[in-house]
């Protein structure tokens, strides 16, 4: 996750600080957040200047929206992570075919690491079948022994 | 000439009522699909249904409760008026929307049941005790495929049946059950029937929701999910997957990330099957009787009001 997010550029076309991406994160957890709410329940331990000069600059590279609430702002994120996530690999493969190479060669590239992922992934999935498999049976096995007797 | 008009402004508040629904609901399903997310894959499926076949059925029903009878008692039929240029030029859209869905709708049944009659030439009958038929094939098709609109089959590679556990095999097929008595293939035939441009999303959305509700449906337990699981895994280790036919649902149909998330369900079922909200009738009951009572109480204003529309389109 934070390769995408400190190689994905937003519109403006400046990448995302690594202080960006902390409170970006964090937004996406929250839903909204308004700078004090960011200063006082993170663990991040930074001022409220900072924060909120921080998601200004974010509000500007138009990657947060804002609304007034009292005389603050209450930040969310312009985008799902969902979203992000779909605009950052647009931006990743787009640069990939732009590199200059013959077309064809990035692509053979992709479909490689991807059947690579695509086996990793398989087998992951795989091993969690077995574990949760593992769990039932030992659920099934505790729940047939007999109780032991109380002694009087 | 009255009839020809009837006919012509019938079909012009019918397509004027198509499109416009079928923009909103291709530009905001997402929205309203959000909401569903907590209810049961079955749940979504269906309403994503429903969603996408509603601009045909209410532009249809509208046309027929409303716009029909506002004709035929309000129109004058002394009255010898020429059609107009704007309900000749909608009803010749109605009309061409009509054909390119029959025809999509031909062509896309022609050429399954010309994909399907190949993979089943030399395939046999399995006695697997299954509610439909089962064929085993050893030509290169989908390892589990289900086919037929009205009457289902499911059709099985040999590499599938010979990769399987039985009880796996017995879940992926009950998978397949439940697509064909979900009628999921008849509903990608009415798809096609009611094209229109910006529904992909929604129908890739209805499909993956699809996919989850005949999971859920085929098991009945955290270990019959395993199965299921399981099987998802050991079939998409099959290189290359072949492509299934239009009107078929394969176990394996959708995406590498949407079977991931799949397994991940399945193997979750114990807390999904506890968590998921159950979806009263009564939230899609009370509204449509609410939109009955309002249409029976204003019905006859509306047909005046709808009737001076349509004056206004023949001017």
């Amino acid at each position: 996750m934070k390769r995408i997010l400190s190689s994905f550029k937003p519109a403006t076309g400046k990448a995302l600080g690594p202080l960006e991406q902390r409170l970006l994160q964090e937004l996406w957890s929250r839903g909204t957040a308004t700078v004090r709410e960011l200063v006082d329940d993170g663990d991040h331990k930074l001022a409220y200047t900072t924060v909120m000069t921080t998601l200004d600059r974010l509000f500007k590279k138009r990657v947060l929206n804002r609304v007034a609430e009292g005389k603050a702002f209450r930040y969310s994120p312009r985008l799902t992570l969902e979203e992000f996530q779909r605009a950052a690999a647009g931006e990743a493969i787009l640069q990939l075919f732009d590199s200059g190479a013959a077309s064809s060669l990035p692509l053979s590239y992709l479909v490689e690491i991807l059947t690579e992922r695509d086996t990793q992934l398989l087998d992951d999935l795989q091993q969690l079948v077995e574990e949760k498999r593992r769990e039932l049976r030992n659920r099934d096995t505790k729940s047939l022994e007999p109780k032991p007797k109380e002694r009087p | 000439m009255f009839l020809a008009r009837g006919v012509a402004l019938s079909l012009s508040v019918m397509v004027l009522l198509y499109a416009s629904l079928s923009l909103v609901v291709g530009w905001g399903w997402r929205m309203v699909e959000r909401r569903f997310r907590r209810f049961s894959a079955q749940v979504t499926a269906d309403f994503l249904f429903g969603l996408r076949i509603m601009p045909l059925v209410l532009s249809g029903l509208a046309t027929l409760v409303f716009m029909v009878p506002s004709f035929l008692l309000l129109e004058p039929h002394s009255i010898d008026e020429p059609i107009g240029a704007i309900p000749l030029a909608l009803s010749c859209c109605g009309v061409l929307l009509f054909v390119v869905g029959i025809s999509k709708a031909t062509v896309a049944q022609v050429r399954t049941t010309k994909v399907v009659a190949d993979w089943s030439s030399e395939a046999t009958r399995a006695a697997t005790g299954a509610s439909v038929p089962v064929f085993r094939t050893g030509k290169v098709v989908p390892a589990l495929t289900a086919a037929g609109i009205l009457k289902s089959k499911v059709l099985m590679s040999d590499g599938a049946a010979a990769v399987l556990t039985e009880s796996e095999f017995r879940t992926a097929i009950a998978h397949e059950v439940a697509h064909g008595r979900r009628r999921d293939n008849l509903k990608k035939l009415l798809f096609r029937f009611c094209a229109f441009p910006g529904m992909a999303g929604l129908e890739k959305g209805w499909s993956e929701a699809a996919e989850m509700a005949a999971d859920d449906a085929a098991v009945s337990n955290a270990s019959e999910a395993l199965d299921l699981a399981s099987a998802l895994i050991k079939l998409s280790r099959f290189e290359p997957v072949p492509q299934s036919a239009e009107l078929t649902t394969a176990l394996l149909h959708s995406s590498a990330a949407t079977v991931s998330a799949r397994v991940e369900r399945l193997i979750a079922w114990d807390h999904i099957h506890t968590s998921t909200r159950r979806f009263s009738t009564w939230y899609a009951l009370l509204p449509a009787f609410g939109m009955v009572v309002c249409a029976a109480l204003t019905y006859n204003a509306a047909l005046s009001q709808l009737h001076l529309v349509t004056e206004w389109l023949v001017r």
